[in-house]
């Protein structure tokens, strides 16, 4: 995945220099040309012009996280604005400062094949702040927030979390450093070596087997020695032997010995097998362990960047928020913390947005002014750590949820009803499921907490929320120390083996053919008294369980695997060993194959699949296949028709992203430059949905929005307006005009794109 | 300018690959069928460890399933960002081809052919198509 992502970054950033190239000459000719323009009109022509192309040059950089250009091209575009409302008069240091910016957009643009040292790059803040200055006429203010940080570019911090002072350089005497390219290489090596301790192991038990053969050999002997000897000492007829016996009883004395010394040998040769095997599994056990030590991070690395989250977060909304984080020094898998990024960002945003109220409100109910919501995590044992967030804020209403998920169509108004508060809860990490008003971008409970789950459940961690009306939730994540290596149950399906993380396995059993129970239209078993649904993983998986013992046995395996709280029992048809597997990704041909998370080679060379257990839960409860002997071909054929989007994005970076990621998710893409181009190809072909950016020239996302709910074929076609613009407003009126939702552009990770035209379609 | 072109066969038609992405030719191996994949990727194979997508170039190109007579042969190819297995009914030599023999793909040729190769090589009494491994790679999305 991270390969795949980076080839089309650099594809994408080759994109955008040509893009970015054009933009940063349209605006510095412009600029020219405004400075001598001799009439309205044409000045007006002009400032529109470079209005638009700083525009979309700061869409196009925001698409490929380049920030600092983001920023130039911001300030850049608030100053044009400031002169299309002729709120002041342009003096020759305005025109100076455009030009300053504009080179500089030139350096970072240059910069990027080369990365030049931090101190070389051109101050972002400084100039930003500049042109703040001359635009409400006072030179020099600090502007608030944003630009107090002296680093521009958090991505670059990151990606150098060791700082290597002058004097440290002089000093060097214990810490070197290595890229994390390097490291990564020889821990996946390290990670490799596994195979070979299995395959000792499979090695060992083979020959403890076979040295047992001669005793079997030996059994016979004996008991057939006493005719042999009778058949020795017996004169033949005429009182001689024949010689053919003689040199038969020779034979059959050597044979013994002969099968005496294999014995011996073979015995010896297992013994120091299985020495070996011993020795090779602890050597490497210590090799990765000391060398996952080397990739670990403490959490405070990831978790530094939510304080200022959270301020410049309770500051807009008007609320009081202090943060508290304990074990930030605990340290994991530095390729985990990554993953979490986006998690704990969400859950921070939901805290604030969701979980603390406002002072007054707090106050009324008896409450410290200033909520409080904390980060904390502890390491659970040798291989797990907790991490818990808690805010003191208004919990999360049951009824809430309840009502929320009846609007998602996740549950009938009846079953929601009989469902307690306890089962209810889990919904949250639905996506789907949001208790907020309208559908905007990633706050929420909605989006927010479903994209949590997949991230914490794709690390084989689990995630669980529970919450006090009035006074707290909790949200409590269990993540391995390490990734990629974890104990797995080999499970058979006719003739398929499968692996099932062990994580995700609560316990495996055996029923009887008449313990199974239906209640409504689902099949039952009983686990401690409570009614666990089942189902058939041949038919989740659509293999054929062939054998017909497996079919004729009157009792047969379960596992009973959960997830999020769900918890489903699936019949396979038999349950043989678990152990510790090493997980490999497949190509990308197959990443969006549902149920399949990776694959592993067992000790014996054979490849096996490793499922996706919420995948299958979800699957299970959605396709009807719980308790029901629905066909799996026919949910195949189902999700094999694929849905067509049409994207519609004047900037050809951000329309390139657009399409690289929506045709990586499974969908065909077609692709228009304007409104006008968009409405055109829709009336001529035939789309499921349509993605498109607001700001366009000659026709925007609002009209082409309006334009398509005019029209009566179109009514129902789902509109996904992607902007720049993150203004109440603007989100309001793409809500009015009929757009389905409204996404502000993002980064280079579009995950939230996809699950808004996931739930669209 | 010369190069270097293995060739292969699938369903008596004539291919070739360009022998600096070939990284190897496999005999049968085991194959780990994956359930609910697209019906293009046949299995997976364990290559020294490492788990390779095995590709059913036949169903990727549209031609008829392969006969129970032909068991095929791995064509391993290193692509930029993975390797990946192409089944082919048999591997052939490998010949010198020079640019002059390269031709753009006919148009008569068959659109699910003709996307993934990139062009013909006019051979004294055949054509030769040459495989875009990439593009045959990447699947398509699955035709309704």
């Amino acid at each position: 995945m991270p390969n795949r992502d980076d080839e089309l970054l650099k594809r994408l950033l080759a994109t955008f220099k040509i893009e970015a190239q054009e933009h940063i000459e349209t605006i510095a000719s412009g600029l020219v040309e405004l400075e001598q323009a001799s009439t309205e009109t044409l000045r007006k022509s002009v400032l529109d012009s470079i209005f638009r192309s700083a525009h979309s040059l700061k869409g196009a950089a925001r698409a490929v996280n380049m920030m600092d250009i983001e920023a130039l091209c911001q300030s850049l575009e608030s100053g044009f604005a400031v002169l299309k409302r002729r709120e002041i008069i342009p003096s020759p240091e305005l025109f100076d400062l455009f030009h300053r910016i504009v080179d500089s957009l030139g350096q970072l643009l240059a910069s990027i094949d080369s990365p030049a040292p931090t101190t070389a790059r051109p101050r972002v803040s400084d100039l930003t702040r500049a042109l703040t200055g001359i635009l409400t006429g006072k030179p020099s203010v600090t502007p608030s927030t944003l630009s107090e940080t002296p680093t521009e570019d958090p991505a670059l911090s990151e990606l150098e979390p060791v700082r290597t002072g002058d004097e440290e350089k002089r000093t060097v005497v214990d810490t070197i450093r290595v890229s994390t390219a390097k490291l990564d290489a020889v821990l996946l090596q390290t990670e490799e070596m596994l195979s070979v301790t299995q395959a000792a192991a499979q090695h060992a038990a083979q020959l403890r087997q076979l040295s047992k053969a001669p005793s079997e050999w030996r059994k016979k002997w004996i008991r057939i020695r006493p005719d042999v000897r009778m058949l020795q000492k017996s004169p033949s007829e005429s009182g001689d032997r024949l010689p053919q016996l003689a040199r038969l009883n020779e034979f059959l004395d050597w044979s013994g010995d002969f099968i005496e010394t294999l014995e011996t040998d073979l015995a010896e040769l297992s013994q120091m097998a299985t020495r070996d095997q011993r020795a090779v599994t602890s050597m490497v056990d210590n090799l990765l362990d000391d060398m996952k030590k080397v990739v670990m991070q403490p959490f405070s690395t990831l978790l530094d960047i939510l304080p200022r989250m959270v301020r410049e977060l309770s500051r807009e909304q008007g609320k009081e928020v202090e943060l508290s984080i304990q074990g930030g020094d605990i340290e994991i898998d530095r390729r985990i913390l990554e993953e979490m990024k986006d998690p704990l960002i969400h859950l921070a945003r939901n805290c604030v947005d969701h979980g603390i109220e406002t002072p007054t409100e707090r106050v009324s109910l008896g409450k410290a002014a200033r909520g409080t919501i904390t980060f904390s995590i502890s390491a659970r044992n040798g291989s797990n750590v907790e991490l818990l967030v808690i805010d003191d804020g208004r919990g999360i209403r049951a009824d809430k949820v309840r009502a929320a998920a009846g609007k998602a169509h996740l549950l009938s108004p009846e079953k929601a009803e009989s469902l307690a508060d306890k089962e209810i809860l889990p919904l949250i990490f639905q996506s789907g499921v949001s208790t907020s008003p309208i559908i905007t971008d990633i706050s929420g409970r909605g989006l927010g907490l479903a994209i949590v789950k997949e991230k914490v459940e794709r690390l084989n961690g689990a995630l669980s929320v529970t919450t006090e009306p009035g006074r707290e939730t909790s949200f409590r994540i269990i993540l391995p120390l390490t990734l990629a290596r974890f104990h797995g149950v080999t499970v058979r399906v006719g003739e398929h083996l499968f692996v099932l993380p062990t994580s995700n396995v609560e316990r495996v059993m055996r029923v009887k053919k008449e313990e199974v129970k239906t209640v409504g239209n689902r099949e039952t078993i009983s686990l401690r008294g409570e009614a666990v649904a089942l189902a058939r993983l041949c038919h989740v998986l659509g293999v054929e369980q062939k054998s017909n013992a497996d079919m004729a046995s009157d009792i047969f395996p379960v596992v009973i695997l959960n997830s999020a709280n769900q918890r489903i029992a699936f019949q396979v048809d038999e349950v043989l060993h678990e152990q510790e597997v090493l997980v490999k990704t497949l190509g990308k041909q197959l990443v969006r194959v549902r149920n399949i998370a990776g694959a592993t080679v067992l000790g014996n060379g054979k490849v096996v699949p490793i499922l996706n257990v919420p995948d299958l839960i979800h699957f299970a409860m959605h396709s009807g296949e719980v308790g029901t002997r629905a066909p799996a071909a026919e949910h195949q054929v189902a999700e094999a028709k694929q849905k067509s989007i049409l994207v519609a994005e004047d900037s050809i970076t951000s329309r390139t992203l657009l399409k690289n990621i929506l045709e990586a998710a499974g969908y065909r893409v077609e692709t228009s430059v304007d409104g006008v181009d968009a409405f055109t190809k829709l009336r001529s072909g035939d789309f499921d949905l349509v993605v498109s950016d607001v700001d366009m020239p000659r026709m925007n996302g609002f009209g082409l929005t309006a334009k398509i709910r005019g029209d009566k074929r179109f009514v129902d076609l789902p509109v996904i307006l992607v902007t720049a613009l993150d203004s109440r407003e603007d989100r309001e009126h793409g809500i009015d005009v009929g757009a389905s939702a409204y996404i502000v552009k993002g980064s280079f990770d579009q995950s939230n794109l996809l699950e808004v035209i996931r739930r669209s379609l | 300018m010369k190069k270097q072109v293995c060739t292969f066969t699938l369903d008596d038609m004539l291919f070739g690959v360009d022998v600096p992405v070939i990284q190897e030719v496999l005999r049968p191996q085991t194959m780990t069928r994956v359930p609910l994949a697209p019906s293009v990727v046949r299995g997976l194979i364990n290559l020294r460890g490492q788990i390779l997508t095995a590709i059913d170039l036949r169903e990727r190109l549209g031609l008829p399933p392969t006969p129970a007579d032909i068991s095929g042969m791995n064509l391993v190819v290193r692509l930029p960002d993975e390797t990946v297995s192409f089944l082919v009914d048999d591997v052939g030599e490998v010949l010198d081809l020079s640019e002059d023999q390269f031709e753009e793909s006919p148009v008569t040729l068959h659109r699910s052919i003709s996307d993934v190769t990139s062009g013909v090589y006019k051979l004294k009494d055949r054509l030769l198509l040459l495989l875009n491994v990439t593009a045959a790679a990447t699947l398509p999305a699955e035709r309704n």
